[in-house]
């Protein structure tokens, strides 16, 4: 198809577009069998609004195709037009479109049928053909024009080039939809790595420009292009504003946003460790009272009082240990006397209150089981005792003082 | 930028105005003196490569031409340093040359303490200061944030001055440093991508390699406990499990005593 000759531009807006691929896509989804291969045509007109030689294409609404007789529903598009009249009165109908890879035979009849609403109505198809290698829309106008054929003037398609316009509506919705993608894609390192091409992407664009305008200032001192004094006071105003991130405010806040999140991360996966190994340590409870001999119940009572009592006191102090993080952390950023700022990224300092306090629920659970596994000994020598040998109990006497000192401190 | 948009009628209207009188210096002179002291003008640059205004060097007006050059490329203090040479000047441009004092001050650093600008801008109190500022943001020269408490000035946006010759060089070099530490950017975003994608598999075989070993200890317990079972017969299992049960309700009740 030759290219217009006609003069006008057109300008789309992207509604139309996602009209026409929602009706597509209903009408596949709709028809069945699914997976019927071609989808069957979808028809509509578009409406909007031509200004002298501007033609913009605002708005588009779905027609009845009727295929024996090859032509549109004349008496549905009467009436749709009227009730869009009623809501845009500026709005006229412009054309119509269609989906499909091109235009066909076919349509000219359609086309012309339309030629009595509007002189010169524009043909809008998209192909819903998704092609990747493809980077523009596949979306292509038509318009129509008298060319001399074999001697026969005839009406044909002519492609004409069009810009996309949006509407600040228009354009959320867009970007909107065009971030959706990330939240599907399940894993963290996709979610991280689709974020992160964004940004690249978005770099690599302020790469190029930086780019030419370093091209075009070393022709300019080369001579190659005569000094232009403004562009000149303009580049040195921007190259005012860098460095950007330097400064000690920016480190400052961005430290104790990373620390924040480093350390938050630290807790949750705390917090999974110590019910995982409470599971472990109910699982080996039960794996080891299930070998006891009932000795004497009260001793084993009392002991089991003392465990429980040794639980008690260690959420407490978790929790207790948890607040003054909480509280403290809060200090420490004004005084920022226990964030490093600049010189590492590890929250060195907060570390400190996590050790201790491993070991304590560590020992405390496993001082259960220790007493348990001594039951067990002394009560039935004839009791075999499973491969215990981890259970060894001076170190247990030793960790369960150091248990008990710590907690007397804090 | 738009305080250049605004720029260019005024500097295209001089220069027309300065190329088309020839030969009457005193009127060039007040072409000079008209520029400087109009508001919204700020470069000179181009009215000074006007051929008739160059050619007042040497004369008895050259004074005039040094003015000019001073409000392209020189500040407040020099002027002051210089006043017995150069002619006296308007209340409309003394505004002007501390405005462009503004702009150079605002070249060198982004934060500047108020005692500096007071200093370089022979003003008493900050309340002077303060108004003479926010004029030069009205006009749009300058964006920034007034930090009374910390007695700063903080730049976010400073219009252009003239360019001095050596200007462009240093402009170049500046922004090739850009280029050079974006395309590391860029490089470093792509070894980060590549990094996560490994660390996922990595993770992914890691849970893998966790569920095959569950599955075989699950096996060679449960053939562990057959035999065992066939081995020690009913040996006192029942029972203990029965105890086991008082013994949890027990052991949960008595952590509330």
């Amino acid at each position: 198809m030759a290219s217009s000759s006609s003069g006008l531009t057109f300008k789309l807006h992207p509604l139309v577009i996602v009209n026409i691929s929602d009706h597509h896509t209903r009408v596949k989804s709709q028809s069945q069998p699914p997976t019927n291969s071609p989808a069957p045509r979808v028809f509509g007109c578009v409406i909007g609004v031509q200004r002298a030689r501007t033609v913009e294409i605002f708005n588009s609404f779905e027609l009845l195709y009727d295929p024996s007789t090859r032509s549109l529903d004349r008496s549905f598009l009467e009436k749709k037009q009227e009730l869009y009249k009623k809501v845009f009165p500026n709005f006229y109908i412009l054309g119509w479109y269609s989906t499909g890879a091109d235009a066909e035979e076919s349509d000219m009849h359609i086309h012309k049928a339309l030629m009595d609403i509007n002189e010169n109505p524009v043909y809008v198809i998209l192909n819903p053909l998704i092609n990747h290698t493809q980077k523009d829309l596949p979306v292509t106008i038509y318009e129509s024009e008298m060319h001399v054929i074999d001697g026969i003037p005839q009406l044909i398609f002519v492609h004409s080039s069009y810009t996309i316009e949006t509407v600040e509506a228009e354009r959320i919705s867009v970007d909107h939809v065009a971030h959706l993608k990330p939240s599907d894609g399940g894993s963290a390192a996709t979610q991280l790595a689709a974020h992160l091409t964004g940004i690249h992407s978005a770099i690599k664009m302020l790469n190029s420009k930086i780019r030419v305008l370093h091209h075009y200032l070393n022709a300019m001192q080369k001579g190659e292009i005569p000094y232009e004094n403004s562009l000149l006071r303009q580049v040195s105003s921007l190259l005012r504003r860098l460095p950007a991130i330097e400064s000690e405010k920016f480190q400052d806040e961005f430290l104790m946003e990373y620390n924040d999140t480093l350390l938050i991360s630290y807790l949750a996966m705390f917090t999974d460790c110590s019910s995982t190994m409470n599971d472990l340590v109910d699982k080996i409870n039960i794996a080891s009272n299930a070998e006891l001999h009932l000795e004497s119940e009260t001793v084993v009572n009392a002991q089991m009082a003392k465990g429980g009592a040794l639980f008690d006191k260690l959420d407490h102090f978790r929790s207790r240990k948890l607040d003054q993080w909480r509280c403290g952390y809060g200090v420490k950023h004004d005084t920022t006397s226990g964030l490093p700022v600049g010189s590492s990224s590890e929250p060195q300092p907060n570390l400190v209150l996590f050790d201790p306090f491993l070991d304590l629920f560590v020992g405390g659970r496993v001082w259960v089981v220790a007493a348990a596994s001594k039951l067990a000994e002394t009560g039935d020598g004839a009791n075999q005792t499973p491969d215990k040998s981890i259970f060894n109990r001076r170190q247990f006497l030793v960790s369960f003082k150091t248990i008990m000192q710590k907690i007397k401190t804090s | 930028m738009d305080i250049e948009r605004k720029q260019a009628e005024h500097i295209e209207h001089f220069v027309k105005q300065a190329s088309v009188i020839k030969g009457s210096p005193s009127s060039l002179v007040n072409i000079i003196v008209e520029a400087t002291s109009h508001p919204s003008l700020f470069a000179f640059t181009e009215i000074l490569s006007v051929p008739n205004i160059l050619e007042l060097q040497g004369t008895e007006d050259s004074r005039y031409l040094d003015l000019l050059q001073m409000f392209a490329h020189g500040t407040w203090s020099v002027y002051n340093s210089n006043a017995s040479e150069l002619p006296q000047l308007m209340p409309d441009q003394v505004l002007k040359l501390k405005q462009l004092t503004m702009l150079t001050l605002a070249e060198a650093n982004k934060v500047l303490p108020y005692d500096v600008l007071m200093h370089e801008l022979d003003v008493v109190n900050v309340r002077e200061l303060e108004d003479f500022l926010i004029e030069c943001m009205y006009v749009g020269i300058l964006r920034g944030k007034l930090d009374q408490q910390r007695r700063l000035f903080e730049v976010q946006f400073a219009a252009g001055r003239d360019l001095r010759p050596g200007q462009l060089g240093n402009m170049i070099h500046t922004l090739s440093e850009w280029l050079g530490t974006s395309d590391s950017l860029l490089i470093t975003i792509q070894e980060k991508i590549k990094w996560a994608d490994s660390m996922s598999e990595l993770d992914k075989k890691h849970k893998q390699e966790n569920v095959e070993m569950l599955e075989e200890a699950k096996n060679a317990l449960s053939l562990k406990a057959d035999m065992d079972f066939r081995g020690h017969g009913l040996f006192g299992e029942p029972g203990g499990m029965m105890d086991y049960e008082d013994r949890r309700t027990k052991r949960r009740r008595h952590p509330m005593g």
